[in-house]
């Protein structure tokens, strides 16, 4: 069995961040989804919820938490099974620390650019679906917001996995691809189930 | 370890697989268009007429749900402070008890009626609390939308070939 793990954390490229700064930088990407979940969350419903915004918030950086762990499980996991070893603290906090590039599609999407070159960048970087209506369909909500900065979090995604395994290109590359439709496609059709043919 | 790492991959695939079948299936069901015909309903309330109705506006509505209280008290609001002709409606869903007058009153709308056969999603496949419903005079659905909405009540109007 052809066991690789990823480098122990004081290697150089094994860690996201070098240790002394690792708790500065994470403590930074959590405020920084606080922040966003906040500004996701401070709209007509927030306004009439019952509960503040601030403990919403948390719940949503506790969610994120939750998703990253099974994120990181997941990739560990199915590794595993294909005899490989990953090493789950290290791959949770290379997927933590890409966490920046989705916080930074989430700002694209909250932008309101008003130049025509301004909009159409903001479409290329975070997707053609800026922001989530109730009429949107699912769809679009699934697959709306997948642009360059979509492929560029799938693709260090599976370049730490290919240089943890030291592995070739293909086969991180497609599970990670695989996973993230996937996913869509999982998170379209729950959306249709609980909305059944309301908001149509 | 293999084998069990296996299985579970194999539990997964199967998992969203027969969500898939799941969501055909539903999606192939036709639903009945959603028309105001007070005989399907149990009043609870009914207050004195403001006036004469161009129609009526009824919003689904659930009494553990808070977001849609608040937005169908802020349809109040919005409807008291304008000339709306509209009757605001509410109609309660999804519960299995009579709601009480209390309850009703405190809603502040013209009429609270009950949904106790559970028309509203076993028959129209409405699943979102909240939403409202324009109807004519004659019960027909003109429009439909939701009190979160942040452009107004309007979602969509009225589709012809909405089902059976």
């Amino acid at each position: 069995m052809n066991t690789t793990s990823l480098p122990p954390a004081d290697a150089g490229p094994g860690g996201p961040f070098a240790r002394w700064f690792a708790p500065l930088a994470y403590a930074y990407i959590g405020y920084g989804w606080w922040q966003s979940s906040i500004a996701s969350l401070s709209g007509a419903a927030a306004a009439q919820s019952p509960v503040p915004l601030w403990a919403a918030g948390v719940f949503a950086v506790g969610a994120r938490v939750a998703g990253w762990l099974l994120e990181a499980g997941y990739y560990v996991a199915w590794w595993r099974w294909r005899g490989r070893v990953l090493s789950f603290g290290r791959f949770f906090q290379w997927t933590v620390a890409l966490s920046t590039v989705d916080l930074l599609a989430e700002a694209a999407r909250r932008s309101e650019p008003t130049a025509a070159w301004m909009r159409a960048a903001r479409a290329w970087l975070a997707g053609p679906r800026p922001e989530a209506g109730l009429n949107v369909s699912s769809w679009a909500i699934a697959f709306g917001g997948a642009g360059l900065l979509t492929l560029l979090r799938l693709t260090l995604v599976a370049d730490v996995q290919r240089r943890a395994l030291g592995s070739r290109w293909m086969a991180p590359a497609l599970l990670v691809a695989a996973t993230w439709v996937a996913s869509r496609v999982v998170l379209a059709w729950s959306r249709d189930l609980l909305t059944g043919s309301s908001l149509r | 370890m293999r084998r069990t790492l296996g299985m579970m991959w194999l539990g997964l695939v199967a998992s969203i697989l027969v969500l898939g079948l799941v969501w055909l299936a539903d999606r192939g069901r036709s639903w009945e268009r959603p028309r105001w015909e007070v005989a399907r309903f149990e009043p609870i309330l009914i207050e004195a007429p403001r006036g004469e109705r161009s129609g009526t506006r009824v919003v689904a509505v659930h009494p553990g749900c808070p977001h849609c209280l608040a937005g169908l008290a802020a349809l109040v609001g919005r409807r008291d402070a304008s000339r709306d002709t509209l009757g605001l409606i509410a109609l309660v869903v999804d519960w299995p008890r009579r709601p009480g007058e209390h309850f009703a009153r405190s809603l502040g709308v013209d009429e609270v009626w009950w949904d106790e056969q559970g028309l509203w999603r076993r028959h129209w496949g409405r699943r979102v609390y909240g939403e409202t419903y324009t109807f004519d005079r004659r019960g027909r659905m003109v429009e439909s939308g939701h009190v979160l909405s942040p452009a107004g009540e309007v979602i969509a109007p009225a589709k012809g070939g909405e089902g059976g």
